[in-house]
């Protein structure tokens, strides 16, 4: 058997194309511990195995859809680079969304007797509440994202903040400190917009 | 991977997983069979199985074989039998949908004759 990093990339193109039945298992051999390392370091806070089901569900998209690659675009690797950090970002922005409505519901039920048969409808006006108080102290939708991460999300994952950033081509130390400015520039901006003093109000209110 | 692909009938993957359930051995077992490492396995597992009503069946199994330096008599044997095993499946199906559209049948023909 060849070892790893014995196929050229273009010859696993080739194998691609003509649906040769070992495809799948070359590249699997040849990119997928190296794409595991590249997103794992990419995506900090993410489950390795989840990044791992990733990679798998990429591979298998190419093999049944070679057609997807175009050759003359990009290389094979920068292919699968980018069709991973989609579905990466998706998956995130998914769960997100899905925890921003847990959020939202656990904190109505905090904040008052909120059954949770009503709550959803009560959490989309608290919800509503959250986003125009936002909007009154950010000009940036950029900045507002941010605030939802904060302090309503409470999210700590730098790679989270950095894609948001877009600085995600800089050195990790220089992603956490560019990371960390804009947090307390967010925080000072919330505390002068009396961040507190309207939870406080909203709590009284729900 | 690996589970992904056992619900993919066109990989080995699928046909391990059929040999494994119908002899009720384990991945273990199919490697010692096939005199293969589990790194061969999981190598082999992500193949396609080639068509084995093509003439050239044989040769593609063997190139397959030879790529993950795996017996390839024993693999043949591997693929006929899950092959005749879901072949069997598939003819008892058959045998039981005709046995209860039968029946169905009766039940009915007997329910006229009682309104008769």
């Amino acid at each position: 058997m060849k070892q790893k990093g014995e196929w050229t990339n273009q010859e696993l193109v080739v194998m691609l194309f003509q649906h040769d039945s070992m495809a799948l298992a070359c590249l699997y051999r040849v990119h997928a511990n190296n794409l595991l390392q590249y997103f794992t370091i990419k995506f900090k806070g993410l489950n390795k195995d989840e990044i791992s089901d990733l990679i798998t569900d990429s591979f298998i998209k190419l093999v049944d859809h070679p057609e997807k690659f175009q050759a003359g675009k990009s290389s094979l690797k920068t292919f699968l680079i980018r069709d991973i950090s989609r579905d990466i970002l998706n998956s995130i922005a998914k769960k997100d969304r899905a925890k921003k409505r847990l959020t939202i519901v656990e904190l109505s039920n905090e904040h008052g007797n909120i059954e949770l048969e009503e709550g959803i409808g009560e959490a989309d006006i608290l919800q509503a509440k959250i986003q125009n108080f936002f909007k009154d102290v950010f000009e940036s939708e950029r900045d507002i994202q941010l605030a939802w991460m904060m302090e309503v999300h409470k999210k700590r994952d730098t790679s989270l903040y950095a894609n948001l950033l877009q600085i995600t081509h800089l050195s990790f130390e220089e992603q956490k400190n560019a990371v960390k400015q804009h947090k307390d520039r967010i925080q000072k901006r919330l505390n002068r917009g009396g961040w507190k003093s309207f939870l406080l109000k909203l709590q009284k209110h729900v | 991977m690996i589970d992904k692909l056992k619900q993919r009938a066109d990989y080995f993957a699928w046909y391990f997983f059929q040999f494994e359930q119908s002899e009720k051995v384990q991945s273990a077992d199919v490697a010692k069979l096939l005199e293969a490492t589990s790194d061969q396995l999981e190598i082999l597992s992500m193949c396609k199985v080639p068509d084995s009503r093509q003439s050239d069946f044989q040769q593609r199994l063997r190139g397959i074989a030879d790529f993950a330096h795996v017996n390839i008599f024993q693999l043949a044997m591997l693929v006929r039998k899950v092959e005749a095993s879901v072949a069997l499946q598939e003819d008892k199906s058959m045998e039981t949908a005709a046995l209860i559209a039968a029946r169905e049948m009766d039940n009915s023909a007997r329910q006229l004759d009682n309104k008769k």
